[in-house]
């Protein structure tokens, strides 16, 4: 008997080659199935075939629509995902003390864009505001460069550079990729919303909001993040005003349950930010505010400056 | 393949992924986990990939296929049987029943599915795998095959014995409703 492959709703295919001497049985299957074109049996043309073939069929639809659930992952299995993409490309890069990031960048400003090559300029700016967090830290608490500081490091450029690439994403509005994310859209919904994930956090949040309002900021709404670094987190998006949008860009504030290893040491108070970031258009700010971690970002100074303003954070410590 | 291409590509079959993690631990969290894993171990072989030159959703199921029974492995749970009429490395032992020729669509197709359900619900690990990707995810028994590293007549043994599982709870609960069918096996002839 001849098998011949034939599948009518993917024609571009290669032909599955059955195994040979199969039973009619596995024929009309194969042909329900779409593997095997109805000519290749002669059962094919009897009626009990026909009605064989057709309860296949339907079994599969069945099978189709009691399986089909759930239709889409849940909510922030993606920025897990790319958190721990992240993770991974921080573990791969060469641990680097940061003294040795220092007196590079001492030597040769420019030697501090090519230690990470594979992340180019966006790697140069994780890498600055990590330094500008380590050299607030230096600033405040006296103490020199430790292990703990070239862990840290690695830690904040991977929360950093998650940061700034969920704020891309979903900045966007039109893509649908924050409308997704989205769990609050109002002020006391959102408040209650962050103190639900974060136990804290939600009062702050509510008076932010209301200021960023009137700073020129509508409100787009909160929702779950995966920012590395353990613990729950937050990402609130607010976008200009109709107005005020030739002037200002949208902005994201995250708020990080637990600092994880790169904020641990970050001190209540300070505010720490770093110059050469904005210089390549691409601030953030991030400090501690109660028992959590602030980030900061967007696309223009002005925004994060507004939105450290509206979070009524310290000044900024700019140290390099 | 550059990261960024990468995750355009993989992250498109996530919602696939889940659906079939979360089939096969029955968890989500578990289920939540393997997929990341999963994505986590793509990346790492993304090159690889691209030189094997191997669709990336197949590609990817593998990866969750063969993670996922590792840590069966590692947890040292034991597997469930993959066929008790044959066995699972032969290609040559296709089941020769032939299916039903009752007519479904006759059925209230609510209580189908909600009677589908339960009976894919009891089905082994092994069973519903074959079933997702045959079912839903709309793969030929060739990609299936690919995905869990078994030979075309296995697939299909085992696509037969999880159909004739789900046909006769269907059968049964036709009986429970009043309907009754006539699977006249007979009426197919032999060649």
């Amino acid at each position: 008997m001849a098998n011949t492959p034939h599948n009518p709703n993917r024609p571009d295919e290669q032909p599955t080659r059955l195994p040979d001497g199969l039973s009619r049985a596995a024929l009309l299957r194969a042909i329900a199935d779409g593997e095997q074109a109805p000519g290749s049996v002669q059962a094919g043309a009897s009626e009990g075939a026909e009605q064989a073939i057709e309860f296949e069929r339907e079994l599969r639809d069945a099978v189709s629509r009691a399986m089909r659930e759930p239709a889409q992952a849940p909510a922030g299995l993606r920025e897990q995902i790319l958190a721990r993409f992240d993770a991974e490309h921080a573990a791969d890069d060469r641990p680097i003390s940061f003294t040795e990031h220092k007196q590079q960048a001492e030597r040769n400003p420019s030697a501090l864009f090519s230690i990470l090559p594979r992340f180019g300029a966006i790697a140069a700016v994780l890498l600055l505001s990590a330094a500008a967090l380590w050299m607030g830290v230096q600033q405040f608490s006296g103490s020199g460069p430790s292990d703990v500081q070239t862990a840290n490091l690695q830690t904040v450029s991977s929360q950093l550079h998650f940061v700034q690439r969920e704020h891309n994403r979903c900045s966007d509005i039109a893509s649908g990729n924050f409308t997704s994310k989205i769990v609050a859209t109002g002020v006391e919904e959102a408040r209650a919303f962050a103190e639900s994930q974060l136990g804290c956090g939600g009062a702050r949040l509510a008076e932010a909001i209301a200021r960023m309002d009137d700073a020129g900021y509508a409100f787009v709404g909160v929702g779950a993040c995966a920012v590395p670094g353990g613990g729950k987190s937050i990402h609130a998006l607010f976008n200009p005003h109709a107005d005020r949008s030739d002037s200002l860009s949208p902005v994201s504030v995250f708020l990080l349950e637990s600092p994880g290893e790169g904020c641990k040491d970050a001190k209540p108070g300070i505010c720490y930010s770093c110059p050469k970031a904005k210089e390549s258009g691409k601030p953030a700010m991030l400090w501690r505010d109660e028992n959590l971690i602030v980030f900061v970002h967007s696309d223009s100074e002005q925004s994060v400056e507004n939105a450290r303003a509206a979070y009524m954070a310290p000044e900024p410590v700019e140290s390099l | 393949m550059e990261r960024q291409e990468f995750e355009q590509l993989a992250l498109e079959h996530m919602d696939s992924l889940y659906r079939m993690a979360l089939k096969l631990t029955r968890h989500p969290d578990e289920a939540s986990e393997l997929v990341q894993e999963t994505y986590l171990k793509a990346l790492r072989h993304a090159k690889t990939f691209e030189e094997k030159g191997k669709g990336i959703r197949a590609w990817l199921f593998t990866i969750l296929h063969n993670t996922f029974y590792s840590d069966v492995r590692r947890r040292k749970r034991s597997a469930t049987p993959v066929d008790e009429f044959y066995d699972a490395t032969s290609d040559d032992r296709i089941p020769d029943e032939a299916p039903p020729v009752w007519n479904l669509a006759s059925l209230d197709w609510e209580h189908v599915d909600d009677r589908l359900k339960k009976a894919i619900d009891d089905l082994s690990e092994e069973h519903r795998e074959v079933l997702l990707l045959w079912g839903v995810e709309g793969m030929k028994y060739r990609e299936i095959a690919t995905i869990l590293a078994v030979p075309i007549g296995t697939v299909m043994s085992r696509l037969h014995r999880a159909r004739k599982i789900l046909a006769d709870s269907l059968e049964e609960f036709a009986a429970e409703v009043g309907f009754t069918p006539a699977p006249d096996h007979s009426e197919v002839e032999e060649a």
